[in-house]
């Protein structure tokens, strides 16, 4: 993975190109990044292909594991395979006439596990087609209740409707495994659930208006302290106040500890620094089963995100003290502590 | 070609036949060809194109020449989909029963005939089909509907009550096991009643009672779980919900009573009009083929060209079948200037073996086909450490089973299981016991030493035979830099041959007949390994080709020194690799010696010959697997890799076969 100094010095760099260049030269980005065109750097390019390192990992983890160990490894897979999905779906509600043809580089997925024949839907360019060509896949079930991509906020349910499948599988996963040598392993992804549903309801209640049953049936099972009662509680609450009194409660006080103009903007960003640091810990735990391979799977998507998050950076011109923020990475931390081995 | 050199090659020799007729007797000539089968053809149009298609020049071929300069290819006007979908009507409607059969062909075609025959079957046959399809459709909606009422069966209330509903909505449908999770969740806060009213595979079922008021809300939420309506509902159902089942199933029964007599129906006519079914379907599927052939080639406004591979030696035959057709030329080109295919020809003792060889590669038209040496050394060396009649009998006779059933290594499983017993006899081995028969040669077990270097010995042989091949193959297409001094050519095989009697006459003073000095040897390996070193720059200097190295001479020489170390090890582990022939057929005996000292401890009779029955199924199954696949590795890894190359492309002839999809 990359070290804190790796971080450190392309954060200052001048502008993306020079970062692309740094990270083909000298980092394991080489190969995910071999033959991208320099002088013509896009987005969402650099993004897939970013990504794609990720997979590549992931795969190759997945062959030294068997069983249900694999198997939440895959769940961690399909995280880009259910991502492109979303990219599908938003292109076709966008595009209806010219259909998929032209979101075959947006994709990013692992061609051994996929369960998505996407060859074929790149053919395809309307719902219907769409949803056929998905009968056999876990997906046609998740679509079958959607006529048309045409009603408000459509897209979006759907893209609720694959995350909450996502996690339901990252929920049965966590049921298979061996509770007790996987502790800190369970803990730590159900954690991610409790963070994932406060947000939503906060989002849903306070900024989106969703009916209090709705953010219900889109909350996420499995959580380590929101279970149903308290998701129960907390979409009935009424002012942001009690709301605030409600998870207060819990672990996860410090998301909404937050002057209100800036609460949302950094809220997601507090949930994935406490995240980093929850799976910091149980990547150096000893003992810790399968933690390690897990810890390691979070921080190399946490490494992306943050490699992203200093390319719109550069984008937008901040200064590397400016960037430093939002990342999810403590740079200032002292020196080897975040650099854990390449 | 001589008669020496077909049984020595085995490999037929294939001449391009151009061809040039009139257009007005093209069908009956791809009739003909068709017929004929042993053709693969060419594009004509390439071969024009490349100016590999040539007719001499006088003024007889003065049509045929002009023709050249406005051809098209039969590829843009030929159309065979017509034929192939009107066969493939009458194939559906006779599920798969009709197959081609050449009978018809020679007797006199009337292809309009046929097309009218096929007609009328279709609309008699098709009618009866279509209503078997509604019946079928019919009855899935009503076993649809049975399922579905299933779930309200407990509701002892007319449906008319409950669909007539006033102010109230109700929706019967099914959500994940998740999603019902989430439902119950949110009894307390719909305004609806929930009823749980059964579960499917993956699914939960559920009755939900609203105010018509509130539908687009419950709507909103309903979908929110991905929740299915549940089909087969209908208004058109009065009663009870029990009652309700009890009528569907009642019609259930007499529509399977229809189903029944309707297909009784179909399969009388079907019977009644199956001559000329299969009349119709062999002449649409023969005009589909010609149509087909006629895609590979050329035509002008008046003639037709045509080109394949034949094999050398039907040229004549061919010749006499199509030289009655008025105005036709036929050239044929021994020496074309494209890569024939491989026509392999073996006869009935060795041709399953080419299954072996094609998962290897298929040999290329001017090399050895190493078919036979595969075939002859693969039966002996499998018998050889297989060697056992009972057991090699099991092989032959579940060979000749599968072998019938298509599989084309059963074939070989006879072969080597006959083998097998006759080696058995010469070991006096009968499902493993050794007292039943005499021996006729020797015991393996009692002879340990001499079935391994047996084993060795025979290794060198093989590898002498696999050397004359590599040498031979490769001086053919003129190879010298390999074929005399690389490895596997001449100066491989001397330096093969001096290593040997070195080691032999250190090892085993007194063994050999003559002697040669050791130091006569030694220079002898040495300079052949010099030779072996400098071949690329010595075989260019003798061939006057520059330049001498195709890679920087530095480079060139740092390479070849590793390989001549991987060609000293490679000869050491290629000869010793064969020990394993004598040790499988120690093991052979082995293996089995212990189940026999097991079965006789136990002494419960029944127990010892169940152990007994277990180790001839264990010993046929598995080791009569795993010598096959030690013998299948000798010959590719130790022999194969020597000599053959498996570059070729294989021969495909015409087929009376429509590939209807």
């Amino acid at each position: 993975m990359l070290t804190s100094d790796d971080f450190k010095y392309i954060i200052e760099l001048e502008n993306i190109r020079e970062m692309i260049e740094y990270l083909s030269m000298n980092t394991h980005y080489d190969y995910v990044l071999d033959g991208i065109n320099l002088d013509n750097l896009h987005r969402s390019d650099i993004e897939v292909r970013l990504h794609k390192r990720s997979i590549y990992q992931f795969e190759k983890i997945c062959h030294y594991l068997s069983g249900k160990h694999r198997e939440l490894i895959k769940t961690f897979i399909s995280k880009y395979e259910i991502q492109s999905m979303k990219v599908l779906i938003r292109f076709l509600s966008n595009n209806e006439e010219e259909g998929l043809s032209e979101a075959g580089p947006l994709l990013n997925y692992s061609k051994i596990y996929t369960q998505v024949p996407f060859e074929k839907l790149l053919t395809l360019d309307n719902w219907d087609d769409f949803k056929n060509a998905l009968k056999g896949t876990d997906y046609y079930r998740l679509f079958q209740a959607y006529d048309d991509l045409s009603g408000v906020k459509t897209t979006f349910y759907l893209e609720m409707n694959l995350d909450r499948y996502y996690h339901d599988n990252l929920r049965a996963n966590l049921l298979q495994l061996d509770k007790r040598e996987n502790k800190d392993t369970i803990t730590a992804l159900r954690r991610t659930i409790d963070l994932r549903n406060i947000i939503w309801i906060y989002r849903g209640k306070y900024h989106y208006n969703f009916s209090n049953e709705e953010l219900i049936t889109y909350s996420l099972r499995g959580g380590l302290q929101t279970n149903d009662a308290f998701i129960n509680k907390l979409a009935n609450v009424k002012e942001l106040d009690e709301f605030k009194d409600v998870v207060h409660d819990t672990d996860y006080g410090f998301l909404l500890e937050h002057h209100e103009l800036t609460l949302d903007l950094l809220m997601q960003r507090r949930m994935d620094k406490y995240l980093y640091n929850l799976f910091l810990r149980l990547f150096y735990k000893p003992n810790s089963g399968l933690g390690k391979v897990v810890a390691y799977c979070y921080m190399q998507m946490a490494e992306i995100d943050d490699l992203i998050s200093i390319l719109e950076s550069k984008r937008y011109r901040l200064s590397g003290s400016e960037a430093l923020p939002y990342l999810i990475r403590e740079l200032d931390e002292q020196e080897g502590k975040n650099s854990y081995g390449n | 070609m001589s008669r020496k050199e077909k049984t020595v090659m085995a490999i037929e020799k294939l001449v391009m036949m151009n061809l040039v007729g009139k257009i007005q007797y093209v069908d009956k000539l791809a009739k003909d060809l068709l017929l004929f089968q042993d053709i693969q053809p060419v594009d004509a149009m390439a071969e024009i194109d490349t100016g590999r298609f040539t007719i001499n020049i006088c003024e007889r071929n003065i049509h045929e020449l002009l023709g050249f300069s406005h051809l098209q290819s039969g590829d843009s006007i030929m159309n065979e989909k017509e034929f192939t979908k009107r066969a493939k009507t009458l194939e559906s409607l006779y599920e798969n029963q009709l197959k081609i059969d050449k009978n018809y062909f020679n007797k006199e075609i009337d292809l309009g005939d046929a097309i009218i025959k096929a007609q009328e079957i279709y609309s008699t046959l098709n009618n009866e089909y279509d209503t078997l399809k509604e019946i079928d459709n019919e009855l899935g909606k009503l076993r649809q509907s049975i399922v579905a009422y299933e779930y309200l069966r407990q509701i002892d209330i007319p449906m008319e009550k409950i669909n007539g509903m006033e102010n109230f909505s109700y929706f019967i449908g099914s959500v994940s096991k998740n999603n019902a999770a989430r439902l119950k969740n949110i009894y307390n806060n719909v305004t609806a009643i929930v009823f749980h009213i059964g579960d499917s595979q993956d699914e939960e079922v559920f009755m939900i009672i609203s105010p018509k008021d509130f539908d687009v809300e419950t709507k909103r939420i309903l979908r929110s779980l991905n929740f299915i309506y549940l089909d087969g509902y209908d208004e058109k159902y009065t009663g009870t919900p029990a009652e309700i089942i009890q009528k569907l199933k009642e019609e259930e029964v007499e529509k399977t009573l229809e189903q029944k007599k309707v297909s009784k129906e179909l399969q009388i006519h079907k019977e009644k009009y199956i001559e000329e079914a299969k009349y119709s379907y062999n002449i649409l599927s023969l005009y589909a083929l010609i149509n087909l052939l006629k895609k590979n080639m050329a035509f002008s406004q008046d003639n037709f060209y045509f080109s394949g591979w034949v094999s050398k030696k039907e040229r004549d035959k061919l010749t006499e079948i199509l030289s009655h057709y008025e105005g036709i030329i036929i050239i044929f080109n021994d020496n074309p200037s494209i890569k024939p295919p491989t026509k392999m020809k073996n006869n009935w003792l060795f041709r399953p073996f080419e299954f072996l060889i094609r998962m290897y590669g298929v040999p290329s038209h001017d090399e050895i086909d190493p078919t036979p040496f595969l075939s002859i050394t693969y039966m002996f060396l499998f018998g050889f450490m297989f060697g056992d009649v009972g057991q090699g009998a099991a092989v032959a006779i579940i060979g000749f089973i599968l072998g019938k059933k298509g599989f084309e290594l059963g074939k070989i499983m006879v072969r080597i299981g006959i083998s097998s017993m006759f080696f058995g006899a010469m070991y006096g081995s009968y499902f493993g016991f050794e007292e039943v028969l005499p021996y006729v040669w020797l015991r393996p077990f009692d002879n340990i030493n001499q079935m391994l270097i047996m084993g060795v010995s025979m290794g060198v042989v093989l590898l002498l035979i696999a050397f004359s091949f590599s040498i031979i193959n490769k001086l053919r297409i003129k190879d010298i830099k390999e074929g005399v001094f690389g490895k596997n050519g001449i100066v491989g095989l001397i330096l093969y041959i001096s290593l040997l009697i070195l080691a032999l006459q250190v090892a085993l003073p007194g063994v050999l007949f003559f002697n040669v000095p050791e130091t006569i040897l030694i220079i002898l390996a040495v300079g052949m390994l010099v030779l072996i070193l400098i071949r690329e720059p010595l075989a260019n200097y003798l061939m006057k080709k520059l330049p001498l190295y195709h890679e920087p001479p530095a480079d060139y020489y740092v390479e070849n020194s590793f390989e001549l170390v991987e060609t000293l090890l490679g000869m050491l582990s290629n000869t010793v690799s064969f020990v394993r022939i004598g040790a499988f057929t120690l093991t052979h005996a082995g293996l089995f010696l212990a189940f026999e000292t097991l079965a006789h401890m136990i002494q419960i009779d029944v127990l010892s010959i169940g152990v007994l029955i277990f180790a001839n199924v264990l010993l046929i199954v598995l080791e009569g697997l795993i010598v096959g696949i030690q013998v299948l590795r000798l010959e590719f890894y130790e022999l194969f890799s020597k000599y053959f190359r498996g570059e070729g492309v294989d021969f495909q002839p015409l087929k009376l076969e429509l590939d209807i999809n």
